[in-house]
């Protein structure tokens, strides 16, 4: 991501240059200090993230929206905290939206419920990301990634992403031991960090 | 042990990790660089599968947030500087355009001959640029602000940064037409270097002066003919001594 590739540039503990940075880094730095304008044009580059993200994970439209609106929320009260040297803003933003949905779902749905629905979910999860293949390149992306993965590794990441299951829970849902589902879930991620050079 | 934690990255990222994990996984991040590497660029990823997700929310979302927002007071961060008194939260009419601004914003042409130049026609990419100038000044751990008799202006300065901002509201026009403000650097022996000038827009103003500032013993505004002046020749409309 040539974004990315910029963002690095930044020496971490500086100040970063005036004006550089990505849009969402800009109006991000903005916002921390304060400013509703550019939190306006914040919203209008991560709430569709945030949202879909939100959706995918407690696939409920009003709660996904409520969780949507925490998680904005929590943009603006903690804009401060963000450090462009520590990543990316859309991947702090993401990063809270991870948070919130995943606490949300564990809140609404007992570990058996997850377990199940996860357990009769996951034989589909390529399906599932087919279906969205062609609402974005990134999606394409995303779903050739995905398939250079070993099936455990895609499902660990399917059931710890997107269904909420904590590493016990996905070693449960896969039947493999603890230390397996950990390191499913690293080597996976490190597999699609690479192939997406996403760095 | 430290390998052990190390294996936890991608279930750190991922949020699968219970309280007491976390909390273990945090405290060896905060002593492990390569973890810490690791970490940001697993979220980089973790982001890009979830952004591939993105759909638009229910427009009502939107108004109920910038409702909100208006209400909630924000954390503080974690600057150590003695935040100088500034009208930061001035609403600028110029920013509006920024909103779906795709393209990287190049700072091309900013610094001219020591001095900033920040022009009545700015586009808004040096308007933002400007902006993020000031911020970066105003919270320089040394950054010391003196009040502007300018509407209500003041200038924000960091001697580290050699660098100045004039930053007001309420700024009245020059009063001949076709004239500008423009700002000066002005030495102990009296001598002078041309900074940069500026019009309000709507009352608002916002010149960015680039420069040793550890010898000027005072900043100057006058009113010069637009495209400024090689020397001050105008008006003196404020004096500002450091």
């Amino acid at each position: 991501m040539r974004e990315h590739e910029r963002r690095l540039r930044t020496v971490p503990g500086e100040h970063p240059p005036p004006g550089t940075g990505t849009p969402a880094e800009r109006l991000l730095r903005l916002v921390a200090h304060g400013d509703a304008e550019a939190f306006e044009d914040l919203y209008d580059v991560v709430a569709a993230p945030v949202y879909g993200l939100a959706l995918r994970i407690v696939r409920n439209p009003g709660m996904a929206e409520e969780v949507s609106q925490e998680v904005l929320m929590d943009v603006w009260r903690l804009a401060a905290r963000f450090d462009p040297s520590r990543g990316s803003a859309m991947a702090w933003v993401m990063t809270l939206a991870h948070r919130r949905a995943v606490d949300r779902v564990r809140r609404e749905e007992s570990q058996t419920e997850r377990t199940q629905r996860a357990g009769a979910l996951a034989p589909e999860a390529g399906d599932d990301v087919a279906q969205k293949v062609e609402r974005s390149l990134d999606a394409a992306r995303v779903h050739r990634a995905l398939g250079t993965l070993t099936s455990v590794q895609r499902e660990a990441i399917d059931l710890a992403f997107f269904r909420g299951l904590t590493h016990p829970e996905v070693s449960a849902a896969l039947g493999v031991p603890l230390g397996t589902a950990k390191t499913r879930i690293r080597d996976g991620l490190i597999k699609l960090r690479d192939v997406l050079g996403v760095e | 042990m430290a390998e052990n934690l190390h294996a936890l990255t991608g279930a750190y990222v991922l949020d699968a990790l219970d309280a007491d994990e976390t909390a273990a996984f945090e405290a060896h991040l905060a002593g492990c660089a390569e973890c810490r590497e690791e970490v940001a660029s697993l979220r980089e990823t973790a982001a890009f599968l979830g952004r591939a997700e993105a759909q638009s929310p229910p427009p009502a979302l939107r108004r109920r947030v910038l409702d909100a927002i208006t209400t909630t007071t924000q954390e503080r961060g974690p600057q150590p500087s003695p935040a100088p008194e500034l009208p930061f939260r001035r609403r600028f009419g110029w920013r509006r355009p920024l909103a779906a601004a795709a393209a990287v914003i190049m700072v091309g042409g900013l610094a001219a001959g020591g001095a900033v130049v920040y022009r009545d026609h700015r586009s808004d990419q040096q308007a933002v640029a400007a902006e993020a100038q000031m911020m970066r000044i105003a919270t320089a751990p040394d950054a010391v602000s003196h009040p502007v008799e300018l509407g209500t202006s003041h200038v924000v300065m960091s001697l580290a940064m050699s660098a100045a901002a004039l930053v007001g509201e309420h700024v009245p026009a020059p009063p001949d037409r076709g004239m500008v403000y423009q700002v000066w650097m002005v030495h102990g022996d009296g001598s002078t270097a041309a900074g940069p000038t500026f019009t309000p827009d709507d009352g608002d103003v916002l010149a960015i002066v680039k420069g040793d500032l550890s010898t000027v013993s005072e900043l100057m505004v006058t009113e010069e003919p637009d495209g400024g002046s090689p020397a001050p020749t105008g008006p003196k409309v404020a004096v500002v001594a450091l």
